[in-house]
């Protein structure tokens, strides 16, 4: 039993992490219908900005990681203003773009904090007991966070003009254009709000779990994992998803160990696409 | 113009010339360096060309790495029950990934594209996870060392100067099939490419070329996974992981999408690039993003279109 | 004249879709374009807001020409928009579709459009939280219609307002288009169901392959837009 809720701790703090990038890849692909292959790129730099923050400018952890957030939005909003706006209409292209850029990324920070991993420590360590099982503190706050951040951007979305113009463009882009929507002004803001979310997840997760220049490809395959379960471009799908992705890895990792968990989960996704290609709760799927 | 060049097929002939001069390079030297550098741009030509039938179709494919570990573990295995002639083991290292990818091309193909990146990226990752959790047929982790050079005619393949012209020749094979295929199917693919739906609306089956497409991709990909294997004459995990299924995309794309000529191109500078910048090629997946930022922005053609572009506006301002 | 359209000549590759035509919106006035499929008049409307490029002539507005405006300016400089087939945007809900049409215009301009649309439409109350993509045919043209003037445009632009409707719901969208006039707004619709559209026109424009046929005050142009080579 305390292994059980064990595993299902574990597993929501997981989702939740997971919730928060693939939330944000998908109203990437919901509103300007780019596949962000930099998505992992972003969590990478997340993480890296608040080490550096952190070990070398000696900055409170909760500074470092807004300091993050603000970094990775800002990139985001310029790459997307300046290179993919200019494409944004041609899914290769723009798939290509951000491809090129996760590449300069991981190299970059390769080359600048080369290839071990870093020494970076979650400021809060030690355990809660829950009833029968002890948690550890790290993660119930990571958890926290992810799930105040999910509020708020379903506020964001769902309560304010931002969000409403943004839910427009993604609904039908050119009567929206036609209603007086910007695109040109609402598409960098979409994608700044996506790459800080996932700037926000790499510099709370990175160090507990790890931080090297590996780690956004991993992160790359389960958003992907994530958003094909959930149904691309489905916001709410994307979130259930994420939790089952987590309660998943986290249980087969506690009963099975190893990589079960993970290929089972692709499994998973190869035979949901031959029953239901449009994922969980998908609609269907925007042109190309 | 480029209709009756393709028509043709000065292209493929050109790239078919261009490898089989590599059956030469023992004449003139024996530098293990110069070997290396091109075993890697005929492994690297043969990838990048599976990469490149997809694309024709528009379709982005991150499968690669799957089917070069399944057409190189297929050697691999094979070497241990000493099946070692070539015209066997080539068969198999094309046929094996082909047959995987009929059923999955069958159910990856009749979504849409972005559906198709996705799912590949995905199916290279479960590869990958799968070779782990089958240490007694992949040997896992550890991967499947001392593989038996193959024999052709009853030499076996064992010196440095013999396997570069083994693969040479893989490559040159691999050319003739993806040149036929492309030059064969060059108006369905063109008609793909251009507009799906309205080509499906004149009663074009769409989804059955892009699986003919896929199937010969995959048993592309394998003979490049065989290159690869009988190079090395080790079967590993990390020759197939997932992440370099982006190399030969940067290839294709860099080298220019149009022509048959751009993932030879594309990868005859990427890998002399990546060996002239620094050591083992530490500063080649950002020299390759950079390229493809610029390709993308600005020479939407890669090298082979703009040097196509250039060479037609000079011959345009002499006359 | 608040809308003046000279020889506006509209391509689609290599279809000319609007040959030449000239048209002119007085204020205060509602003007129709009769005629059948394919005769022009979304091209017109589409040209108007900015969907399709014009190939030459001029789009003029307010005293502004609109032809090197891009579309989404256009919407801000006053022109309300009601598509084709209503295209709601089909996740959002009731009041979410219309306050969409307000985008930018500050809280208070907001509310005021809203509580106005919902004091002609009981419609927008009853339905407010429901997505606009579940409602009937009807009650998505309500909703479209009222997207369009909740930015209180000078100019409403409606294309073919009654497509698919029942008799029931065509007289319901009519008398919503008579309310929503009664604040001064002028309009510029299409319809090929031309027997109710010019119970509501003032002047009407009679269109065939892409050119004008013919044009007047709404009494003067009725027989020929009832005959049956536009229709």
């Amino acid at each position: 039993m305390a292994q059980f809720l064990q595993a299902a701790i574990i597993g929501l703090s997981l989702g939740a992490q997971y919730a928060l990038l693939a939330l944000g890849f998908t109203l990437i692909f919901g509103i300007l219908g780019v596949v962000n292959f930099a998505h992992g790129g972003f969590y990478m730099l997340g993480g890296y900005v608040a080490y550096s923050c952190v070990a070398l400018l000696g900055v409170p952890y909760p500074l470092a990681v807004l300091i993050a957030v603000a970094a990775t939005a800002a990139l985001g909003w310029v790459f997307e203003l300046f290179l993919l706006e200019r494409l944004v209409d041609d899914h290769l292209a723009t798939l290509m773009l951000t491809l090129g850029l996760y590449l300069i990324l991981s190299n970059g920070l390769l080359q600048t904090f080369g290839p071990l991993a870093m020494e970076f420590r979650f400021p809060v360590s030690g355990a809660i007991r829950l009833g029968p099982v002890y948690v550890p503190q790290e993660n119930l706050i990571v958890l926290a966070i992810c799930l105040a951040a999910i509020v708020a951007l379903w506020v964001v979305l769902y309560r304010t003009d931002l969000g409403r113009g943004l839910r427009a463009l993604a609904d039908d882009r050119a009567v929206a254009m036609a209603q007086g929507l910007r695109p040109k002004l609402l598409f960098p803001m979409a994608f700044a709000l996506a790459t800080g979310l996932a700037g926000l997840t790499g510099a709370l997760v990175t160090p507990i779990l790890a931080l090297s220049p590996g780690v956004g490809d991993p992160v790359l395959a389960t958003s992907f994992l994530t958003v094909i379960l959930g149904g691309l471009g489905s916001l709410q799908g994307a979130a259930l998803a994420a939790f089952a992705v987590g309660l998943v890895e986290a249980f087969c990792s506690v009963y099975f160990g190893g990589s079960i968990g993970a290929l089972i989960l692709f499994v998973l996704v190869l035979l949901l696409l031959v029953f239901r290609p449009t994922g969980l709760l998908g609609r269907t799927v925007r042109g190309a | 113009m480029r209709n009756r060049i393709s028509l043709f097929g000065w292209p493929e002939l050109i790239a078919v010339l261009l490898l089989s001069c590599g059956f030469f390079v023992p004449m003139f030297t024996r530098s293990v360096l110069i070997y290396s550098v091109l075993n890697q741009v005929f492994i690297g030509v043969v990838a990048a060309q599976s990469v490149w039938i997809m694309l024709r179709m528009n379709l982005l494919s991150f499968a690669t790495p799957a089917f070069m570990a399944l057409g190189g573990y297929t050697v691999a295995i094979a070497g241990r029950y000493e099946i070692t002639n070539a015209f066997v083991v080539t068969a198999g290292a094309f046929l094996v990934p082909a047959l995987v990818a009929v059923p999955l091309g069958a159910l990856v193909l009749r979504l849409r594209g972005t559906y198709f990146v996705l799912v590949t990226f995905v199916l290279s990752e479960i590869v990958q996870l799968l070779i782990f959790e089958t240490p007694s047929l992949t040997g896992g982790s550890d991967g499947i060392s001392g593989v038996p050079p193959v024999t052709l005619l009853g030499t076996d393949m064992a010196t440095n100067r013999q396997v570069l012209q083994f693969c040479c020749g893989i490559a040159v094979l691999a050319t003739v099939v993806t040149g036929g295929l492309t030059r064969y199917f060059r108006q369905h693919f063109a008609a793909i490419e251009e507009n799906e739906i309205l080509a499906e609306s004149l009663g074009l089956v769409v989804w059955r070329y892009k699986a003919l497409g896929f199937v010969v991709a995959a048993g592309i990909a394998g003979l490049a996974g065989f290159a690869l294997v009988s190079m090395l004459l080790t079967a590993h995990p990390s020759s197939f992981a997932a992440a370099i299924a982006v190399d030969f995309i940067a290839y294709t794309i860099i080298g220019g999408p149009t022509s048959i000529l751009g993932p030879l191109f594309g990868t005859g500078a990427l890998v002399y690039a990546t060996n002239l910048f620094g050591t083992h090629g530490q500063y080649a997946q950002g020299l390759y993003g950079i390229l493809i930022l610029i390709v993308m922005l600005v020479a939407r053609g890669g090298i082979v279109g703009t040097v196509g572009l250039l060479f037609n506006r000079l011959r345009g301002a002499r006359r | 004249m608040l809308l003046r359209i000279e020889n506006l000549w509209v391509r689609y590759g290599g279809i000319t879709a609007l040959s030449g035509i000239s048209i002119d919106v007085p204020q205060g006035e509602t003007v129709l374009l009769v005629g059948a499929n394919g005769a022009g008049k979304s091209s017109t409307i589409n040209a108007i807001i900015g969907l399709v490029p014009a190939a030459d002539g001029r789009i003029v507005f307010d005293g502004t020409d609109l032809t090197r405006i891009p579309c989404e300016r256009r919407a801000r400089m006053g022109i309300g928009y009601s598509p084709e087939g209503r295209r709601v945007f089909p996740t959002m809900s009731v009041t979410d579709n219309v306050l969409a049409g307000a985008f930018g215009l500050g809280r208070r301009r907001q509310m005021e459009a809203l509580d106005w649309l919902r004091s002609v439409f009981p419609l927008l109350v009853e339905r407010a939280t429901q997505p606009a993509g579940q409602l009937s045919g009807g009650q998505q043209q309500i909703v479209a219609l009222s997207r369009a003037m909740a930015s209180f445009p000078k100019l409403l632009l409606m294309d073919e307002p009654f497509l698919g409707l029942a008799p029931v719901w065509i007289r319901q969208i009519s008398d919503a288009i008579t309310q929503l006039r009664a604040r001064g707004t002028t309009v510029l619709m299409t319809e090929q169901m031309a027997r109710p559209a010019l119970k509501l026109a003032t002047r009407g424009y009679v269109m065939r392959g892409g050119e004008v046929r013919r044009s007047g005050p709404v009494d003067v142009i009725r027989d020929v837009a009832l005959a049956d080579e536009y229709l």
